[in-house]
């Protein structure tokens, strides 16, 4: 297994499905998914055009693994990160995404200026609603974990099987791929 | 929505901005080996027509067309391939931009495939075994109806197929899975003059296959439709992580890019042969769309008009597939296959590929 580096997006996927985050370490991206991924960015960067600033953080995370954050735009001075998502749906990994983040600051020891820790923004710009998202003690613990199994998934040496709930792979961008 | 744009004109090809325009040229258009002097054939016509650079999935030359470096670097920032065609309408080629889904294991897996004697005889057979099938298909739909001898001609080259398919569990190299797919489109092709001689089809003289040059109208049309086949293939394939060059029932390397050779001689029964049938017998193409050149025989630009507008229609209509729960059109059926492969080469025990087996 080549060094890999963990990413918010590939946490994001691992909460939706395993398959998907296996599939994506392993180079193969959907169509749709890039093309998502490049309307994302479109969409930030023309709703929030004066506030745009990318951060990219990278972290040595526990035992050597690399974990690496694509911020989609910062207010530094208010401590707060921002994401900003198409829809909803998949709410709970978009929150997780966000987690991972604010974790990454954490374990490099960035703060707000008062010192306390930052806190994340979900933005979804076409529903014209936000929400916000912290980091708990148990969240950390969990991401801790959330990101070992993930690196364990990424090694397997086959992709792990699909998911069950065929309603929720119908959403899925890799559906062609797993059912075509 | 994105969809491929074909160009019988000759003339230039510029770009500017999000915009190409397409400045025709008037004039007789010189054949491109009798010509010295490399200059364009015709000249500006002051015609031109522009097409926005996000509706184009790919790009057809049929006429002469001019292009600058620039213009290439333009379509591989769009990711549009271009495939062009000679004055005879033989396919010369394609640009195809960089490739930008790039998957280090998968292209691992494709030569381990390829090398391990036993994968890479396992793919070759499936496909082999899913493109007879659908020759079987469509002799089948026309034997129920003809009659008396014409019927008898196909239905001993239904009973040839069969025999011949019969012999892909025991086929030990590669070699006797091409003389399988070999003589069963041999057997195939026999038995068009009795599907298309009536009506309309009396018109048409095939006796056999033969493609280096193509001897006559039908064998025109079959070369013309599988470069189409090909091309539409490799599309697809380009929209994958596969890589093109790697394949298993033909040599990968040794010419173009062999797995949309692979994949494309699944889909030629469906797609081209029946098309063929099509065009021929409803007398939309005729002996008059076809002319002589070089000892062989070739598709004038009204024919090829008319087979390109029947094959994009074609592309775009649907069948349901059952494990998507919804229509998906001929086309996306090349890429679902792209897919199944990649599925196999990922994980050969527990999703082995089935080449596409036509269920409509
Ligand atoms: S289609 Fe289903 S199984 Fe496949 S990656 Fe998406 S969610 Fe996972």
């Amino acid at each position: 297994m080549p060094e890999l580096s963990i990413t918010g997006t590939l946490v994001n996927y691992f909460v939706l499905c395993r398959r998907k985050a296996w599939l994506a370490v392993h180079g193969l991206w959907m169509e749709q998914e890039s093309e998502a991924v490049a309307l994302g960015r479109l969409l930030d960067e023309t709703t929030y055009a004066d506030e745009l600033q990318h951060v990219n953080v990278e972290v040595e995370g526990h035992e050597g693994l690399r974990l690496a954050g694509r911020i989609d735009w910062a207010e530094l001075r208010d401590g707060v990160l921002h994401e900003t998502k198409r829809s909803p749906s998949g709410l709970e990994a978009h929150r997780w995404q966000l987690r991972f983040y604010l974790w990454l600051l954490k374990l490099r020891g960035v703060t707000r200026p008062d010192g306390r820790p930052f806190e994340g923004q979900l933005n979804f710009p076409r529903q014209r609603r936000t929400e916000a998202v912290t980091l708990t003690a148990d969240e950390e613990a969990r991401l801790r974990t959330l990101v070992q199994e993930l690196h364990q998934t990424a090694a397997l040496p086959t992709p792990p099987p699909r998911l069950e709930n065929r309603r929720f792979c119908k959403k899925c961008a890799y559906e062609e791929l797993c059912f075509g | 929505m994105k969809r491929p744009y074909y160009i019988f004109s000759s003339g230039r090809l510029r770009r500017r901005q999000n915009t190409l325009f397409f400045e025709k040229a008037a004039g007789e258009r010189i054949p491109d080996d009798q010509d010295e002097t490399g200059e364009p054939s015709g000249t500006p016509s002051g015609e031109r027509i522009p097409f926005p650079v996000e509706q184009i999935e790919s790009l057809y030359f049929f006429g002469e067309v001019d292009l600058n470096s620039k213009l290439l670097t333009f379509l591989a920032r769009h990711d549009i391939p271009a495939h062009f065609y000679d004055y005879y309408g033989n396919y010369t080629g394609t640009y195809i931009p960089r490739d930008h889904l790039h998957s280090g294991r998968l292209r691992i897996e494709q030569v381990l495939h390829y090398v391990r004697t036993k994968r890479r005889l396992y793919l070759a057979r499936a496909i082999v075994e899913a493109a007879t099938y659908n020759l079987l298909r469509v002799l089948r739909y026309y034997v129920n109806r003809l009659e008396g001898t014409r019927r008898e001609t196909v239905s001993a080259a239904i009973a040839t197929i069969e025999q011949e398919r019969a012999q892909l569990r025991s086929a030990e190299k590669i070699s006797e899975l091409m003389g399988i797919e070999g003589r069963s489109r041999d057997a195939y092709y026999g038995v068009w003059p009795a599907i298309l001689s009536d009506g309309p089809g009396e018109a048409f003289v095939f006796e056999k296959r033969e493609r280096r040059p193509p001897s006559n109208e039908i064998n025109a049309l079959i070369s013309f439709g599988n470069s189409l086949c090909y091309t539409t293939t490799l599309r697809q394939i380009h929209r994958t992580a596969l890589d093109p060059t790697i394949s298993y029932l033909h040599e990968p390397g040794a010419r173009r890019f062999s797995l949309a050779l692979d994949l494309s001689e699944i889909f030629k029964p469906i797609l081209v042969d029946r098309a063929i049938f099509r065009l021929v017998k409803t007398g939309e193409v005729t002996p008059r769309h076809f002319e002589e050149r070089l000892g062989g025989v070739y598709l004038k630009e009204a024919g090829r008009r008319i087979f390109v507008r029947y094959w994009d229609e074609r592309l775009r209509q649907t069948v349901h597939h059952r494990r998507l729960e919804r229509h998906v059109s001929y086309e996306r059926l090349i890429r679902l296959e792209c897919y199944k492969l990649i599925r196999h080469l990922l994980d050969p025990k527990n999703e082995p590929y089935q080449g596409l087996h036509m269920w409509w």
